[in-house]
């Protein structure tokens, strides 16, 4: 059920953002970094809901609050003349491969475990 | 436990959607601005094609000036030219009123010889007159309306006639001269030697009378050189 939501989403996200107005080039910087940080939350989301330690306060808050703050911070950079926004990409991006990490790590061991059991089964069914 | 799969299910759904739309907007406001809108270019971009820009002007600017003195010399030449058309001009004008080929006015002398039934003007006497004008300085000499030139001959038919540049003159013969009025005077008055002291002594008929206005004619045939060349220097 979660899945088709997501599939659901996608689909009519992407025809939502083929017709819906463009902003203008200044701003866009600032777009590109909230949707760094909110992939973060989502690859965090999976990570943990793998884990059976999915939270939904956590999630939406991570999910908003540090698209939120990317922005600000990245904001505060343009006005400081300091490229923070760097830092903020490099940052979520990190997290995101580590959260990438436990996802195949997580699917990984399924898969071993799966081969390990099929395998006993056999030697169970030679005896 | 159904419950709060849904709540999760709609919460990604909404989410999921958000993501997605932000993800394509900004897609397509990455690939329309990368049709170089000047608005929308970043700082350095624009420092980079001012850059461009301006060593192009710097070059058509380099162009421009050349082309400009290019023009400049070509309306001193164009200046030259007229200017050295103009002194042939000149020229031209000079050597026809020197040949005799334009009507000429000035200062001068009139002098008139008339023939009486004992004494008749020969054209050796009006040669030897048209040779004390030129000894006097006479620039523009004329008999009876024909123009002496250098190839202008006197010749005599007869006691009655003479024929000058080949047409037919009688008495009373109108010499007409311009040049400067006192070196007439004093040349051809000239105390019992001139030319009207020394006539009038011999019993010829001659009246001279000094003018500041002597029209003379243009020569009014064609001057052609059939055999002469020019020999040209090596």
């Amino acid at each position: 059920m979660i899945f088709i939501a997501i599939i659901l989403g996608c689909v009519i996200g992407a025809v939502v953002g083929n017709y819906a107005p463009l902003i203008s080039y200044t701003y866009s910087g600032y777009l590109a970094i909230a949707i760094i940080a909110a992939l973060d939350s989502v690859f965090g989301g999976i990570n943990q809901s793998l884990q059976k330690k999915f939270d939904m306060a956590i999630f939406l808050s991570g999910f908003f609050g540090n698209a939120i703050l990317a922005i600000l911070l990245a904001y505060l950079g343009q006005r400081l003349n300091v490229d923070i926004y760097l830092v903020a990409i490099f940052v979520f991006v990190t997290r995101m491969f580590n959260n990438l990490a436990g996802i195949r790590r997580y699917y990984l061991e399924k898969i071993r475990e799966k081969t390990h059991k099929k395998s006993e089964e056999r030697v169970n069914s030679t005896k | 436990m159904e419950k709060g799969k849904i709540t999760i299910s709609i919460v990604v759904f909404f989410i999921s959607i958000m993501l997605v739309s932000l993800m394509f907007i900004q897609f397509r406001t990455v690939e329309e601005t990368n049709s170089l809108g000047i608005e929308d270019m970043r700082e350095d971009e624009l420092r980079q094609e001012m850059l461009l820009w301006k060593a192009q002007y710097n070059d058509v600017d380099q162009k421009l000036q050349a082309n400009k003195e290019k023009i400049d010399e070509y309306t001193n030449m164009i200046q030259n030219n007229q200017q050295s058309s103009e002194l042939l001009d000149k020229e031209l004008q000079e050597y026809n009123m020197l040949v005799g080929k334009t009507n000429v006015m000035g200062e001068g002398v009139e002098l008139t010889l008339t023939d009486d039934e004992f004494l008749s003007y020969s054209a050796s006497n009006l040669i030897s007159l048209v040779n004390e004008l030129k000894y006097a300085g006479a620039e523009a000499i004329s008999i009876n309306g024909q123009r002496i030139i250098n190839s202008t001959d006197i010749v005599s038919i007869n006691s009655r006639y003479i024929l000058i540049n080949g047409e037919r003159v009688a008495s009373p013969y109108t010499v007409k001269a311009i040049g400067n009025r006192n070196d007439f005077n004093t040349i051809l008055n000239f105390p019992n030697e001139g030319y009207v002291p020394s006539y009038q002594k011999r019993g010829y008929k001659i009246d001279m009378s000094l003018k500041s206005d002597i029209r003379i004619e243009a020569y009014n045939k064609e001057i052609t050189l059939k055999y002469v060349q020019e020999k040209k220097e090596e």
